[in-house]
């Protein structure tokens, strides 16, 4: 009995420390998830916390009305006055002011663009998003893009003014991190569970570097040795040629008014090359991964800068007039921030900008206006190397010597930087030309204009400043990469174009669209071409000048090789059909072209198209569906709007034609994926009715092109019936081609869906619908005495999800309407200001 | 009434100690309550309600000066499930936070003083 009580102690005792080791077991989860990431989630504290977590984003989405601070290095104040569409006007008394502030105030709203787009130059991902990224890491450092970089980089004297002003950008970016509070962490940083990293004022020349890789790289040799595999080498150069078939050239041909048609028939292809084929499987392995966009059987892929400028005696003002149009891939926060830099006597420019980049590639100050497309030109080489060891070499052999390659050895680290672990160690060899790659059994050294030394910075920021079209183009003379169609327009009434860029001069037949014998140094580039002999026109007769990224020069006039597979002049033949339609053109005539959705291309293949269907039936053979799919496109306007209901089944007639007829270029029937040539090599095709191209190798009859054509059309029918029902709303092209803008790191949520796209084949704002590109930026300015013009781009000044100014230009940019700029000479002038920020110098 | 003044005078050291010093003071505040009153039943519960109720008046002063709205259809893209589900999940966690850290305390005060805790 006299146990009882103890035992009952005992028990309660032991009640008490299960109820604390519970307690304390969940507390101890409670705080580890709150302190400790788990998988990608962030730690949950920090991350749900409503005073400075995610939640505080609702109170920093705006920005305040009236922020101020000092930082470190201005020698004066600076005044910055966001207008109403949140377009930061700086207003500063010295360009090195200038410069901090831009980068204080990019860095406001952009933080987190800027790094990431550093890092996916620098290989670097995988620190900030985990080993997803580790592909694209090693990608991007066997590029060099970063080594060329910082190559670059250390090149700049620093004494010399660019030296000086990038940094002071740069100062400006660490100076927005320095006082960077938790409220203000943009959201992707708290998703991941990071912190932002210091900004060196190199990363500027790694954007740089980026834009070369996005507008200068040019594999064409790879992929013509894989066409080359498949269809013989003439038939290769007549399918993917270094003269375009339709001649609409950006220098105007004195006295042509149309385009000039190549009606040659072409080559037919020859049997399969085994020599070849080795490194046509390691292309075309290439081509079946994520890297190699344009191989992915889309065919063009749906890309078209243009631009076009208008001389006073065409205009209805009589003022010169300026088109732009950069179509780049399309993202949230969008690639461009809009920005007025004004330093008295010195600068007063206003454009787009990338952030990171403390120049405006695009805009116009107070006398002029300049813009770009990409030329496309080929500026990149790759050299077959013999090397000691296929393995593991250390030298090549260069002129019958053995010279030592240089290593360069990346690792890639994981999550937590350079306290992360390394996922991988790739040593990457060069030789004197540049870094080499190994494709299939073969080394391939690259030798590439953007990892040669050259300061475009400095050159655009000096542009950026000039007074004239004629100094402007004296400026940018010395410019190299990427080599873009620059057009320039100014208050005087000039208009100009150039396509502008480090053209190299080869040995041989200057041709650079072939794998070239790397063990001789006669192969090697021997300079560049001079800057007179760049396409480029200034004042034309004609009274306009447009660019659309097709061949700048017509080979009539100039057979100089700049590069092949020439993107489909249908673009340029649609714009200058306008401009010469119009002699008083207007700002908005000018707008409305932007977004014309008549295509050019369509008379040349639904014509034969219905001739065809009409002699199949005449003969007694009618495919009804073919049948029903002619009557139905007999009563489309050839106008890609969104209300049409006929676009939807040309562009599945076009589908099926471009399958059907380049089958040899596929492996097998049901592959759809290839390289495909360009729709204006198609055109060309469709002038030989009875080429051996047209023929299906996977089917017993022979084709000819009327039947291919009668099959295109049927099946294109069927497909669209199957899928949207009988002709109806449900065809409406709104409903169809709708385009989805992607997040710049793809997180979910952040994107856009649904978006319809005004845009067909071979129109002048072209899409395939997936979003992956379009138009960027577009903007028109009139140079009258006082500057006018009006832009808006896909997106908003915001890289904060949360802020409504993060997208609140998609509506204007959707029904291709533009916004009036501000352009004041004093902060006072601008109507509406959304928000102020004072910047003082520190005391 | 002892109770309701206890929940608010917590919520509002909750709240303010959030805000001035960030997430971890609602375990650590909770865990000293949680000792202090190791003799009353209610203790895990009062922290619990102040540890919910500190962080929804927070939530709720967000919402007044901020698109809260837009904010939680942003969260509910990127995370993949409802943005309330995320508002719910911020409050739990708060009471989670404040009713596992007294009770730790409590039960640790109680076992290590019994006289005093139960005095």
């Amino acid at each position: 009995m006299s146990d009882r009580p103890a035992i009952s102690a005992i028990v309660a005792r032991a009640s008490q420390v299960a109820t604390v080791l519970l307690s304390g077991a969940a507390v101890a989860a409670a705080l580890f998830i709150g302190a400790m990431p788990i998988g990608r989630a962030p730690a949950l504290g920090a991350f749900l916390e409503p005073a400075h977590g995610i939640w505080a984003m609702a109170r920093t989405a705006e920005l305040p009305r009236r922020a101020s601070m000092r930082i470190a290095g201005l020698k004066d104040s600076v005044a910055v006055t966001y207008d109403g569409r949140g377009v930061p006007h700086v207003f500063a008394q010295n360009e090195a002011d200038l410069m901090r502030a831009f980068g204080f105030v990019v860095a406001r709203d952009r933080l987190f663009q800027m790094e990431l787009q550093t890092r996916a130059v620098a290989g670097t991902l995988s620190e900030l998003l985990g080993s997803t990224a580790l592909q694209l890491d090693r990608e991007a450092r066997a590029q060099g893009l970063a080594w060329g970089a910082e190559r670059k980089w250390k090149a700049i004297p620093d004494t010399a003014d660019n030296f000086r002003l990038v940094t002071a950008y740069a100062d400006g970016v660490n100076a927005y991190l320095a006082q960077l509070t938790p409220d203000d962490l943009p959201f992707e940083y708290r998703l991941l569970g990071a912190r932002p990293q210091a900004w060196k004022p190199q990363y500027t020349y790694y954007l740089l570097a980026r834009m070369s890789l996005t507008l200068a790289w040019n594999d064409e040799e790879l992929r013509r040795a894989n066409i080359e595999a498949l269809v013989g080498a003439k038939a290769a150069d007549a399918l993917f040629p270094i003269n375009a078939p339709i001649q609409e050239p950006i220098q105007p041909v004195d006295g042509r008014q149309a385009p000039r048609f190549d009606t040659s028939p072409l080559p037919p292809p020859a049997p399969r090359d085994s020599a070849h084929m080795a490194i046509a499987a390691a292309y075309q392995r290439a081509a079946e991964s994520e890297t190699l966009d344009a191989l992915r059987g889309r065919g063009e892929v749906a890309v078209g800068s243009n631009n076009w400028a208008v001389s006073p005696r065409h205009t209805a003002s009589g003022y010169a007039l300026l088109s732009g149009d950069p179509h780049l891939q399309l993202t949230l926060p969008s690639i461009w921030y809009e920005v007025h830099l004004q330093v008295p006597g010195v600068l007063d420019t206003y454009g787009v900008t990338i952030p990171g980049g403390p120049i405006v590639p695009i805009g116009f100050n107070r006398s002029m206006a300049w813009t770009a497309t990409n030329t496309g030109a080929d500026v990149l080489d790759y050299y077959d190397e013999k090397v000691d060891d296929a393995r593991h070499p250390t030298k090549y052999l260069l002129d019958g010597a053995w010279k030592p390659l240089e290593l360069r050895i990346e690792a890639v680290r994981g999550r937590g930087g350079r306290g992360g672990r390394v996922l991988r160690t790739d040593t990457i060899y060069h030789t004197h030309r540049g870094p080499m790659v190994h494709v299939g059994d073969r080394w391939l050294s690259r030798r590439w204009t953007a990892l040669d030394i050259s300061d475009e910075g400095r050159l655009l920021r000096l542009a950026n400043q000039a007074h004239s079209v004629d100094e402007w183009m004296t400026v940018m003379g010395q410019y190299g990469v990427p080599a873009q169609n620059f057009l320039t327009a100014d208050t005087l009434g000039h208009i100009a174009i150039r396509s502008t860029g480090h053209y190299p001069l080869r040995a041989g037949n200057g041709r650079g669209n072939h794998i070239i014998d790397g063990t001789t140094s006669a192969n090697d580039w021997r300079g560049y071409w001079p800057v007179e002999r760049y396409p480029q026109a200034t004042d034309p007769a004609q009274g306009y000048l447009a660019s659309n990224n097709q061949q700048p020069k017509d080979p009539q006039v100039d057979p100089s090789y700049m590069g092949s597979n020439w993107p489909s002049p249908f673009r340029a033949m649609r714009i200058n059909k306008l401009l010469r339609a119009d002699t008083a053109v207007t700002p908005d005539a000018m707008r409305r072209f932007q977004t014309d959705p008549t295509s050019e291309q369509t008379d040349l293949f639904v014509q034969p198209m219905f001739d065809a269907v009409a002699k199949a039936a005449a003969a007694g053979r009618p495919d009804t569906a073919a049948v029903r799919g002619a009557a139905l496109l007999r009563e489309w306007d050839g106008r890609f709007t969104p209300d049409n209901e006929r676009a939807v089944l040309y562009d599945a007639m076009m589908d099926e034609l471009i399958q059907r007829t380049w089958d040899e270029l596929r492996g097998a029937p049901d592959v759809r994926r290839g390289p495909t040539p360009s729709t204006t090599v198609l055109a060309q095709l469709m002038r030989d009715a009875n080429s051996p191209w047209w023929d299906d190798r996977f089917t017993p009859q022979r084709e000819t092109r009327d039947s291919i054509l009668v099959a295109s059309i049927g099946a294109a029918y069927r497909r669209v019936t199957q899928r949207y029902g009988p002709p109806g709303p449900r065809w409406r092209w709104s409903g169809i081609r709708t385009a989805t803008i992607n997040h710049l790191a793809r997180i979910p949520g952040l994107g856009r869906s649904k978006i319809p796209m005004p845009s067909g084949r071979g129109t002048l704002s072209p899409s395939d619908g997936d979003g992956s590109h379009g138009a960027s930026w577009r903007f028109v300015v009139e140079l009258s005495g006082e500057v006018h013009a009006w832009g808006t781009y896909p997106g908003g000044q915001s890289g904060n999800p949360v802020s409504e100014r993060y997208d609140d230009r998609l509506a204007s940019w959707t029904a291709g309407m533009l916004d009036s700029l501000q352009f004041p000479r004093r902060a006072a002038e601008i109507s509406a200001p959304r928000a102020t920020l004072t910047l003082f110098p520190e005391r | 009434m002892r109770w309701i003044l206890q929940v608010v005078v917590l919520t509002l050291l909750l709240a303010a100690g959030t805000w001035f010093a960030g997430w971890w003071f609602v375990p650590l505040a909770s865990a000293a309550y949680g000792a202090w009153a190791a003799n009353q039943r209610a203790a895990v519960l009062t922290a619990m309600f102040a540890g919910a109720l500190a962080w929804t008046a927070l939530l709720a002063y967000d919402a007044s000066v901020g698109p809260m709205g837009r904010l939680t259809d942003v969260l509910t893209g990127a995370l993949r499930f409802p943005g309330s589900t995320v508002v719910m999940l911020t409050v739990a966690y708060a009471a989670l936070l404040g009713a596992t850290a007294a009770a730790f305390a409590r039960g640790a005060r109680r076992l290590l003083s019994p006289a005093k805790a139960s005095a």
